[in-house]
């Protein structure tokens, strides 16, 4: 695995966790915070996270091949580290006046976690169905 | 193209000669399809009974323990070669390196799916399955593909 490919997988993610975190942060605002207004630095906010995020996704990375199991626990990490991040900086911000919007917090960013994978091995489905056509085209002409 | 076909006796004699100005994309496929229709390999098998089979026949090459295996339809072989000397020796063959330990026959691949952690994997016509590692699955894409971009 090149760096090209590292360094373009990390955009990808940066930029779907980015348009995810955008939509989350106004869906929970509206439910549990109405009445707040913020300034234009809140625009910051969706990058910022998205930025940490994608460098936290480090852990996944190993000169090695990984195992599946190895790969789904260093997720799992990768998850854990997010959550820490996201709850601890609310936390700091005063934001946990109401329990139940931890647990929607914490359930959330689990949601935007997974969807961020999701859309990513859409986007590998769809080079592997350009390959397969490809493929056939490839076969053919040897033939 | 002119193509003309003369009848021998001789089996050990039999070629193909090619005759060209140029030697293009198309005459080295057709000179790659010559070579392996005639390419035979010979192995050992779980019986410890030394065969003959075709390239062409080999869905894959292995490394294990050291050693290298071919698998074709029916039938493993140990042959006498490291994977590294098959995968440069059969390369206009259409085999390619897909992970460390395996290297797979191009022609004998029915389609890949993605896997976890950017790997695919590769589905063979014989219906196995093998994983494409990340750092290989760019090569195999520019050998299907050619210059067509595909970044993931």
């Amino acid at each position: 695995m090149n760096h090209k490919s590292i360094f373009i997988d990390m955009m990808m993610a940066f930029f779907i966790c980015t348009a995810c975190i955008t939509i989350l942060e106004g869906v929970l605002g509206m439910i549990f915070f109405p009445q707040v207004i913020f300034g234009y630095e809140a625009f910051f906010s969706p990058p910022l996270f998205g930025i940490f995020s994608v460098l936290f996704s480090i852990v996944n990375y190993s000169r090695k091949e990984l195992s599946v199991r190895q790969v789904l626990f260093r997720r799992f990490l990768h998850l854990l580290m997010i959550e820490a991040l996201v709850l601890g900086l609310n936390y700091k911000a005063g934001g946990f006046t109401d329990f139940n919007f931890f647990y929607v917090l914490a359930f959330s960013v689990a949601v935007v976690f997974i969807l961020v994978y999701v859309v990513m091995w859409m986007g590998e489905r769809y080079s592997a169905m350009r390959f397969n056509e490809q493929l056939k085209v490839y076969q053919s002409r040897q033939n | 193209m002119k193509v003309s076909i003369r009848k021998i006796t001789d089996r050990t004699k039999e070629q193909v000669v090619i005759e060209c100005v140029h030697i293009t994309p198309e005459i080295e496929d057709i000179k790659a399809y010559a070579s392996l229709k005639g390419t035979e390999l010979s192995g050992i098998t779980q019986e410890q009974l030394m065969i003959r089979f075709r390239l062409e026949d080999v869905y894959y090459f292995e490394a294990l323990d050291e050693k290298v295996f071919a698998y074709t339809k029916e039938q493993v072989c140990q042959v006498k070669m490291r994977l590294y000397e098959v995968e440069e020796s059969y390369k206009m063959y259409h085999f390619v390196r897909c992970s460390k330990s395996v290297v797979l026959n191009l022609m004998l691949l029915e389609s890949i799916s993605p896997a976890l952690n950017g790997r695919f994997f590769a589905h063979m016509k014989n219906g196995e399955r093998l994983m494409i590692s990340r750092a290989y699955a760019s090569e195999l894409k520019r050998i299907v593909m050619g210059g067509k971009k595909d970044e993931s």
